[in-house]
């Protein structure tokens, strides 16, 4: 089993039950027990980009599965298990959990719970990037290992090699593939500093 | 010969004239050191004795493979680091003319494992996955 993506399905999967729940009023009890053709409405585009990943992700692990939230076990979600992981994810997203309900949830608490799905994601986009950085560029691993997000200048479309094989520091051209992810990757990387 | 002064000068010599890397450093130094070591239980364990010559060499050689069962790989890169001490040895103190493995008469034949290109299938399907992935990061 991938761990890594098991956490970030749980991260969608908890989510998404808590948009539901915002934004159609309907009970938890109701909501665990959809089945993959109750695809829910959102107004948000926010929740709705969510949903789409946590679809991928829910498919990408039980493709023969009618629950639209099921367990890790693919099992049906208890509402006192849903309870406990929103309170979980309340507390990571720094919202005081006590007496909190998700009808209860402001604009800004959604906000923050989005913007912990970057903290999930990290490490598989850590690998990505990494496998990118080796094939694209033929950075040797522990160059890659090495990099700093100062030593990527994107506005110059280059990298700075500190410290390398050659005891010398290397400028190189990123590749075009890869500076809109770097990009993207390096602006969530700001932002979690920030936060 | 006075081993012990030389050692200390070793590190000095492969940093300052062969540009050698930290890693590179201790390596050698630690492949003279193993050298030292067999010399002093197997030939002889006076400091003034000590010598580099293809004899012993061919004699290490075979302690090496024989009794530590070192395969030919760890030889050959034990071997690099003592050459690289009786070129210092040779260079600094006209110390007898070093002799690589070959002409002292040691066979080392290292079997690699033939490395596999990958097919241009298999590596359109690696970058799709990773482009997949990049694509992901928004």
């Amino acid at each position: 089993m991938d761990y890594q993506k098991l956490s970030e399905f749980r991260y969608l999967r908890d989510t998404t039950i808590t948009l539901v729940a915002r934004e159609t009023r309907l009970s938890i009890q109701s909501i665990i027990q959809f089945s993959n053709k109750n695809i829910p409405r959102f107004t948000s585009s926010q929740a709705v980009q969510i949903f789409q990943d946590y679809f991928a992700s829910r498919n990408s692990l039980f493709s023969n599965n009618n629950l639209l939230f099921p367990t890790d076990e693919g099992k049906l979600l208890l509402p006192d298990k849903y309870r406990q992981n929103f309170k979980r994810l309340l507390s990571k997203a720094g919202i005081d959990p006590l007496a909190l309900s998700p009808m209860l949830l402001t604009d800004v608490h959604i906000k923050r719970i989005l913007e912990l799905q970057f903290q999930f994601q990290r490490p598989i986009y850590q690998m990505y990037l990494a496998a990118a950085l080796i094939g694209y560029q033929a950075l040797r691993p522990v160059e890659v290992a090495k990099l700093q997000k100062e030593d990527i200048h994107i506005d110059e479309e280059i990298i700075i090699l500190r410290d390398t094989k050659s005891r010398e520091d290397q400028y190189v051209i990123i590749y075009p593939t890869l500076i809109k992810p770097l990009k993207n990757y390096l602006a969530h990387l700001i932002n979690l500093q920030k936060g | 010969m006075n081993i012990n002064q030389y050692l200390e000068e070793y590190p000095d010599y492969l940093r300052g004239v062969r540009d050698a890397s930290e890693n590179t450093v201790k390596e050698y130094l630690h492949d003279v050191q193993r050298y030292l070591d067999y010399f002093n239980s197997h030939v002889s364990a006076d400091p003034e004795k000590f010598e580099i010559t293809p004899k012993h060499l061919r004699n290490y050689v075979a302690y090496l493979r024989d009794v530590l069962l070192n395969d030919n790989t760890t030889v050959e890169r034990r071997f690099h680091g003592i050459s690289a001490f009786w070129q210092f040895l040779y260079l600094q103190y006209d110390y007898s003319t070093p002799v690589s493995l070959k002409n002292c008469g040691i066979r080392n034949v290292i079997k690699r494992t033939p490395t596999q290109p990958i097919s241009e299938d298999r590596y359109k399907l690696i970058l799709e996955a990773i482009d997949h992935g990049l694509s992901k990061i928004k």
